[in-house]
C-alpha cells in the first residue's frame, strides 16, 4: 500500500466556507506578554474565522505558542483583549478555556505514561457512575468519537508504550471529547512520517466539515499550504501579516518569517526557505571508508529501541542521512557511534580502528563528534558560565591546565575568542549560559560540539533543535568542514531536510537499515515505503 | 499450631503501622511529590495519639488526635516542597529533624520528663471491641483477641478502601495523573497544587494514625524516637511495591512478617546477640532490594513541579 | 546593544542593575533568611517553655561561647560536624545524597579504635596516620554498597544508607559487646596506644583542645580547592550540573559518582577516628549524638559549598555545645536543638521559592520605577475585562 504523495491545494470550498460564516470565532486584539525583559507577545492582534484553517507561522521565540497559551488560559496576557464569539472572555486556568470550548494539542504532548490511553482521554472529564469512574460509559463515548475521525487508538495501552502518532491521536481526542469547537494544534505534524502527514491533514479536512475551527501552528509551510485557509505570520513577537493562502506564495511568506517583509529581489544568500540548509555538492569524491558499522546489535539506548545487525559505511567527506519514523532505532544509532549505547555484537570502526569498546573520550579526540537534538540539555551545562562550557571537554587539554590546576583565565581568554568568532551577544564570560537567547545558547553548543579536530560528525535533528539563524550558521560550518573532508551522518525524522542535506538517503526501520539510496535515485515515496518496512536492500 | 497462629497474627500487628504508613506515602508519592518524610509523620502521630488521649481519656480521639499531627506535617511538606521549591529530600529529612524535636520538646514540656511518657487509655483490642460494641460481657482473654488491636483490621480494610479509590474513582485518576505530568494536569483542567496538597494531607493522616498504632495500639505510652525508622521501611515498601497498591501491601506485610519472625527468632535463638534481630528486617529488605527487578516504574513526574 | 539582548533573551529577570541585585542575593539570601527564620522560632519555643523571650537565645549563647570551657567544647565539636557536612557536600557534587553518615562515622569510630588498641606496639609515626586510615577506609567500604546499589539496581542511596545506618548501629553494639569489646560488660574498646592520641595543643584548666578542628578546617578548604581549581573537580561538578551533558563531553560521570559517594564515606570514617584519636581515646555504645545527620543540615545550610561548611559546622557545633546549659541552667529541653536545625534547613532548603518571591518583589518595584520614566510600552487600552 503506496501512501498518496502529500496533497496539492484544494481552497474552493474553504475560501466559500469562510465567507459563509464571516465572523470572527476568536478575536484577540493588542495582546501582549513579557516575560521579565522578553517581549514574547507585542501588541498582537488577530482574528480566526469560524470553521478555518487558520496557520500561524515563524521563527521559533517569535511569539507563536505564547500567544496560543494566553488563548487557552494557562497565563494571563499583560495588555489586550480576547473575545470568543463576540464576548469578551478572560481565562485564568485552562479549565475556563476548556469550558469555554477551546482545547490545545501541545508541541510537547501532555500524556500520562503510565495511565492507559482512555484515561488519558478521560482526565478532568469523567463519566461518573456511584461515585466511581463509568469505564463502560467512557469508553462508548470515546470509541465514538474515534471511529467518526478515523482513530484508531487501542485505549486499554498505557500511554507511554505508544508511538508519536497514538499520543498525537490521545490529544486530540482529549480535546474533541470535551467538546472543542476550537482547536489549536502546536506544531503537530513535526515529529510524523510522511505518511502520517497525510492522514493528519485528511483529518484537518475532517474536522473542518464537522464545524470545527483550527488554529494551526506549523513552520512546515508545505503542509501549512496543503491545509490552511489562511496564514498569519509572526516575527519578534509582532503579527506582520494575515493573508489568504490563495493570495500569497511560500516564497513571500518565508521572506516575511525571516526577514519581516517581502524581497523581490532573488538573493542567493538571504533567500533560505525555512527549511533548508543547502549544500553545494562540490567535493571531491573520496573512496576511503570513514566509519563502518559491521552487524551492529545495540540495546535500546534513550526512549528508542535497539539496533539489529545494522551495516552501515561512510566515506570520508560524504554527506549520508538517515530517516525514519520515531522510536526505530535513530536514535540508538547516534548514541552508538558516540559510544552512549550499550552494544550487544557486531563493531564500530573509524578510520581503521575498533572503536566499539573505546571510550567517548577517546572517541571525541578521535575526531568523531554528536550534536544532539537538544543541544541545552544534552551538550551544555545551562547553570554554569561560558566559561566553564567552553571549558567542558577540554578540561583536560595542556592549553587549560598547568600541574593539575586549571588556568581559567586561558579559558576565559579562549572563550571569549570564540564568541566572538560566532558573534554571540553577551555580556560577560562569567555569565550562565542560560542568560543567553536561545539562538545564541545553540551556537555556543555548536561551537563547543565543533572545536578541535573533527572528522566526523553525527547530526541529530538538526532542524528541530535549532532555529533558523543556527541552522544557517550550521550550514555554512557544515559546507566548511566538508570541503575540508569531513564526514555527516545527518539523521533526522524529517525527510524533506534529508533530501536537500545529503549524498545518500536511507531509512532505519525497526533497528535494522531499511535501503540506502544516492540523493538522485531519492524520492519521498521511496523513503516512504522503506519507512513503512518494505524492504529494498541497497542502492549504491 | 498456636505458634504458627501467633507468628501470624503477631506479622499482621507489626505489619499495621507498616500498612498505613506505607499508603501514607503511596498517596503522596503517586500524586508526585517524593514524601521520606513519613518517620516524622509517624512519630508526631505517636506524640500527637498519646496528648490527646492523655488530654481527654478517650483513646478514640487519641487515634484522630495522631492522625491530625500526622497531617500537619504533611502539610509542611507540601509548603516547602511545592511553594518554596524545595528539594523534595531535603525538606523531608528537615521534617523528620522537626518531629523528633517538637515531640521530644513538647514531651518534656506537657508531661515534664525526658525520654517515656506516663501511660495513657490505649486502643482496645479486637475482642474487647466487639463485645463492647455487642454489649456482651467482657470474655476471658485468650491469647488471640486479646493481643490483637482493634486497628488491625481497620487498617486492612482502609488499604482496600483506598486500592478502590486510587484505580476506579476520580479523585484517584486525578491524583495518578498529577504524578505523572503536572503540566499535561494543569492542561487538562486539574488544579495540581490542590490534588497535591490533598494527597499530602491525606497521606500524613494515614502515616500518623500509623504512628499512633505504636503509641496507643501496641504500648500505652510515648517513647522518645519510638519510630526507630519504620518510616523508611514505609518508604521502601512503596519502592518494592512498583507504586501499586496490591504491591504496597504486600511489600508492607512482608516487612511486618520480617518484623514478627525476627522477634519470634530472637526468643528461639538466645545465644545469638539481640541486635542481629533488630537489625534483621532492615537486612532482609536490602536484601530484597538488591534482587529487585532492573526498572523500575515510579511516577513518571515523581519529584517534578 | 543591553537592549536588543534582552530582547532576544528568554531568560526571565536579568536585565542591567536586576543582575546585580540578584547575584547579591543570591550569595547571601539563604543562610541570611534561615538564621532570621530560625530567631522567631527561638522565641517561640522559649515562651512556651516558661522561660523570657530571649532566654533560649542567650542560652545558646552563653552555651556556645560563654566561657573558655564552652567554647572549647565548640571547637571540639566542629570537627565531626565539619567533616559529616563535607561528607554531605561532597557527595552532594556529584548529585548524590549521603544520609548514611552516622553509620559510616560510628563504624569508621569503632574500626580506628579497634586498630589503634591492638597495634599498640607500632611507632608513633605509622600507628597514627594508620589509625586515620582504617577508620576512612571503613567508612568508604561502609558506604559502597549504597552508591552499588544505586548504579546497579537503581535504588535510591538515601533509601539505602538510611537502612545501613541502623544496621551499622546495631553491628557496633554487637561487636563492641563482643570480639572488640574491653571484656566488661560496658560496651566498649579498650584504650588506644599512646602513640595514636593526638595530644591537647592548647590547655586551660582541664580544658584541652586538639589540633583536630583545624585539620578538618584545612581539609575544608583543601576539598574547595580542588573542587573549583583542578580539572577533576571541573569533571565532578559537571557531573553534578548535568550527568547526559558531562558525558557526552567524554567525562566520566558513573566513575565519579562512584568515588565521590566514597570519598563521602571516607570522610565520615575520619570524622568517627578523629573523634576517638582526639576525644575519647576509644570507642563506646552510642558514640555518636546524631554527627551524622547534623552533617546534612551543616552541607545543606553551607548550599552545599565545602569552602563554607567550617561556618556551617560552627553554628552546629555552637549549638550541640549548648544543649546541657539549655537543660541545666535554662530549663529548655535539648530537643529543641532538632527544631532549630529544622527551621534553618527547611528555610534554606526553601531557597528557591523564597528567590523567587523577592525576585517577583525587586523586579515589580524596577517595573513601576520604569514606567515613571516612560520606557515600559503599555498598551492604552484596558485590562480585558471579565
Amino acid at each position: 500500500m503506496i501512501p498518496k504523495p502529500l496533497r496539492s491545494m484544494k481552497f474552493t470550498s474553504n475560501a466559500m466556507q469562510t465567507e459563509l460564516t464571516g465572523k470572527p470565532v476568536v478575536e484577540m486584539r493588542n495582546v501582549s506578554k513579557r516575560f521579565g525583559s522578553l517581549r514574547a507577545n507585542r501588541e498582537v492582534s488577530l482574528a480566526v474565522m469560524g470553521g478555518e484553517i487558520h496557520a500561524l507561522v515563524g521563527e521559533n521565540g517569535a511569539g507563536k505558542s505564547t500567544l496560543m497559551k494566553i488563548l487557552y488560559g494557562h497565563f494571563p496576557p499583560d495588555s489586550g483583549t480576547i473575545r470568543l464569539n463576540g464576548e469578551p472572555v478572560r481565562f485564568r486556568h485552562p479549565r475556563e478555556a476548556l469550558k469555554a470550548g477551546i482545547g490545545m494539542v501541545h508541541q510537547q504532548l501532555l500524556i500520562f505514561p503510565q495511565l492507559t490511553a482512555l484515561e488519558n482521554v478521560i482526565v478532568g472529564s469523567e463519566p461518573m457512575h456511584r461515585g466511581l469512574i463509568d469505564r463502560r460509559r467512557a469508553l462508548e463515548k470515546v470509541a465514538e468519537i474515534a471511529a467518526r475521525f478515523g482513530f484508531n487508538l487501542p485505549m486499554y495501552t498505557n500511554a507511554g508504550q505508544l508511538s508519536f502518532a497514538f499520543r498525537q491521536q490521545i490529544e486530540l481526542l482529549r480535546a474533541l471529547y470535551r467538546g472543542s469547537k476550537v482547536l489549536i494544534l502546536d506544531e503537530p505534524t513535526s515529529l510524523l512520517a510522511p505518511f502520517e502527514v497525510d492522514r493528519f491533514l485528511d483529518l484537518l479536512t475532517a474536522l473542518r466539515r464537522t464545524g470545527h475551527t483550527i488554529i494551526l501552528i506549523s513552520h512546515r509551510l508545505r503542509e501549512v499550504f496543503a491545509a490552511a485557509d489562511r496564514v498569519s505570520v509572526l516575527r519578534r513577537g509582532k503579527l506582520i501579516r494575515t493573508e489568504p493562502i490563495a493570495g500569497i506564495s511560500r516564497e513571500e511568506v518565508a521572506d516575511l518569517i525571516v526577514h519581516g517583509e517581502s524581497r523581490s529581489a532573488v538573493d542567493p544568500q538571504s533567500r533560505v526557505a525555512v527549511a533548508e540548509v543547502s549544500v553545494p555538492s562540490d567535493r571531491t569524491e573520496s573512496p576511503k571508508d570513514l566509519l563502518v558499522l559491521d552487524n551492529l546489535t545495540a540495546d535500546p539506548s534513550g526512549n528508542d529501541i535497539g539496533l539489529e545487525s545494522f551495516s552501515l559505511r561512510i566515506a570520508a567527506g560524504e554527506i549520508v542521512g538517515l530517516g525514519g519514523v520515531v522510536g526505530n532505532g535513530l536514535s540508538t544509532l547516534a548514541r552508538a557511534i558516540f559510544g552512549m549505547a550499550a552494544i550487544r555484537s557486531g563493531t564500530v570502526c573509524f578510520d581503521g580502528r575498533d572503536f566499539t569498546a573505546l571510550s567517548i573520550r577517546d572517541r571525541i579526540d578521535a575526531g568523531i563528534r554528536r550534536l544532539p537534538s537538544n543541544p541545552m540539555e544534552e551538550a551544555l551545562l545551562p547553570e554554569c558560565s561560558l566559561v566553564d562550557n567552553f571549558l567542558l571537554g577540554s578540561q583536560r587539554s595542556p592549553a587549560f591546565q598547568r600541574y593539575g590546576l586549571l588556568r581559567k583565565q586561558a579559558a576565559a581568554v579562549y572563550a571569549a575568542r570564540q564568541l566572538e568568532i560566532q558573534k554571540v551577544r553577551y555580556e560577560k564570560v562569567s555569565r550562565p549560559v542560560s542568560s543567553l537567547s536561545g539562538g545564541n545558547q545553540q551556537k555556543v553548543a555548536l561551537a563547543r560540539v565543533l572545536a578541535g579536530p573533527v572528522r566526523f560528525v553525527v547530526l541529530e535533528q538538526p532542524g528541530r533543535g535549532l532555529d533558523l539563524k543556527a541552522r544557517v550558521e550550521l550550514g555554512r560550518r557544515t559546507r566548511a568542514l566538508n570541503r575540508a573532508g569531513v564526514a555527516f551522518l545527518v539523521i533526522s525524522h524529517d525527510s524533506e531536510e534529508l533530501l536537500t542535506l545529503c549524498d545518500r538517503v536511507g531509512i532505519v526501520y525497526r533497528g535494522r537499515l531499511a535501503g540506502i539510496t544516492p540523493i538522485g535515485e531519492a524520492s519521498p515515496e521511496l523513503l516512504a515505503r522503506w519507512m513503512l518496512g518494505v524492504r529494498n536492500g541497497e542502492h549504491d | 499450631m498456636t505458634t504458627l497462629l501467633n507468628l501470624f497474627l503477631l506479622a499482621l500487628a507489626k505489619s499495621t503501622p507498616l500498612l498505613l504508613a506505607s499508603f501514607g506515602g503511596l498517596l503522596s508519592e503517586l500524586s508526585g511529590v517524593i514524601n521520606f518524610a513519613i518517620e516524622g509523620m509517624m512519630l508526631v502521630g505517636a506524640f500527637g495519639a498519646i496528648w490527646t488521649a492523655w488530654a481527654t481519656g478517650s483513646p478514640w480521639l487519641g487515634l484522630l488526635g495522631g492522625g491530625f499531627g500526622g497531617l500537619a506535617i504533611g502539610f509542611l511538606h507540601a509548603v516547602v516542597s511545592l511553594k518554596l521549591k524545595a528539594n523534595q529530600i531535603v525538606s523531608s529529612i528537615a521534617l523528620n529533624l522537626l518531629a523528633a524535636g517538637i515531640t521530644g520538646t513538647l514531651l518534656n514540656q506537657v508531661f515534664n520528663v525526658y525520654g517515656t511518657s506516663p501511660a495513657v487509655p490505649k486502643l482496645p483490642g479486637i475482642g474487647e471491641a466487639f463485645s463492647g460494641v455487642l454489649g456482651l460481657p467482657a470474655r476471658p482473654s485468650s491469647s488471640v483477641g486479646e493481643g490483637l488491636s482493634i486497628l488491625v483490621p481497620i487498617a486492612l480494610a482502609a488499604c482496600i478502601v483506598l486500592w478502590v479509590l486510587l484505580h476506579r474513582s476520580r479523585y484517584g485518576l486525578h491524583l495518578r495523573a498529577c504524578g505523572e505530568n503536572p503540566g499535561g494536569a494543569e492542561a487538562a483542567g486539574l488544579a495540581v497544587w490542590r490534588v497535591r496538597l490533598s494527597a499530602l494531607l491525606a497521606g500524613g493522616f494515614l502515616a500518623g494514625i500509623g504512628g499512633a498504632y505504636l503509641a496507643i495500639g501496641e504500648l500505652s505510652q510515648f517513647v522518645e524516637q519510638m519510630t526507630q525508622g519504620r518510616g523508611y521501611l514505609a518508604v521502601a515498601a512503596v519502592i518494592l511495591g512498583r507504586w501499586r497498591p496490591a504491591g504496597v501491601m504486600a511489600a508492607a506485610l512482608l516487612f511486618g512478617f520480617s518484623e514478627a519472625f525476627s522477634e519470634w527468632l530472637g526468643i528461639q535463638w538466645v545465644q545469638v546477640p539481640s541486635q542481629f534481630f533488630l537489625a534483621l528486617p532492615y537486612l532482609l529488605c536490602l536484601l530484597v532490594l538488591l534482587l529487585g527487578l532492573g526498572k523500575r516504574q515510579h511516577p513518571s513526574a515523581l519529584g517534578r513541579l | 546593544m543591553k537592549r536588543d539582548m534582552a530582547a532576544d533573551s528568554p531568560r526571565a529577570g536579568a536585565s542591567g542593575g536586576d543582575r546585580a541585585w540578584s547575584r547579591l542575593l543570591e550569595s547571601v539570601s539563604g543562610p541570611l533568611v534561615a538564621c532570621a527564620a530560625a530567631l522567631p522560632v527561638c522565641v517561640v519555643i522559649s515562651l512556651s517553655a516558661g522561660a523570657g523571650p530571649f532566654d533560649l537565645i542567650a542560652g545558646l549563647w552563653t552555651g556556645a561561647w560563654g566561657s573558655a570551657d564552652a567554647a572549647a567544647t565548640t571547637l571540639g565539636k566542629l570537627t565531626p560536624l565539619l567533616l559529616t557536612g563535607l561528607a554531605v557536600s561532597m557527595a552532594y557534587q556529584a548529585r548524590l545524597l549521603n544520609i548514611g553518615c552516622e553509620g559510616q562515622l560510628m563504624l569508621g569510630a569503632l574500626a580506628s579504635a579497634a586498630f589503634a588498641a591492638s597495634a599498640k606496639s607500632l611507632p608513633a609515626s605509622l600507628l597514627a596516620p594508620l589509625t586515620l586510615i582504617a577508620g576512612a577506609v571503613t567508612g568508604a567500604a561502609w558506604a559502597y554498597p549504597a552508591v552499588w546499589l544505586k548504579q546497579k539496581r537503581g535504588v535510591h542511596e538515601v533509601i539505602t544508607t538510611i537502612f545501613m545506618n541502623t544496621i551499622a548501629i546495631h553491628l557496633c553494639e554487637i561487636l563492641v559487646l563482643g570480639p572488640l569489646g574491653d571484656g566488661t560488660a560496658i560496651g566498649r574498646t579498650r584504650e588506644i596506644g599512646d602513640g595514636a592520641v593526638w595530644p591537647p595543643v592548647w590547655q586551660y584548666g582541664a580544658m584541652g583542645l586538639t589540633a583536630a578542628p583545624f585539620f578538618a578546617v584545612v581539609l575544608g578548604f583543601l576539598a574547595h580547592f580542588w573542587l573549583s581549581g583542578t580539572p577533576w573537580g571541573f569533571e565532578v561538578k559537571a557531573t553534578g550540573y548535568n550527568p547526559e551533558s558531562a558525558r557526552a563531553a567524554g567525562i566520566e560521570v558513573a566513575q565519579w559518582q562512584k568515588r565521590m559517594f566514597l570519598l563521602s564515606g571516607a570522610l565520615a570514617g575520619l570524622a568517627g577516628a578523629l573523634e576517638v584519636v582526639a576525644v575519647h581515646h576509644r570507642f563506646y555504645r552510642a558514640f555518636s549524638p546524631g554527627y551524622g545527620f547534623d552533617g546534612i543540615t551543616a552541607a545543606f545550610l553551607a548550599n552545599a559549598a565545602p569552602g563554607w561548611v567550617w561556618l556551617s559546622g560552627l553554628l552546629l557545633a555552637g549549638l550541640r555545645a549548648a544543649d546541657k546549659w539549655l537543660q541545666l541552667a535554662v530549663g529548655i529541653s535539648p530537643s529543641s536543638i532538632y527544631i532549630i536545625q529544622a527551621c534553618l534547613l527547611l528555610s534554606v532548603a526553601g531557597q528557591p521559592g523564597i528567590r523567587d518571591g523577592l525576585g517577583r518583589l525587586v523586579s515589580n518595584l524596577r517595573a513601576g520605577g520604569r514606567m515613571q520614566l516612560g520606557e515600559h510600552t503599555r498598551t492604552a487600552e484596558p485590562e480585558s475585562r471579565p
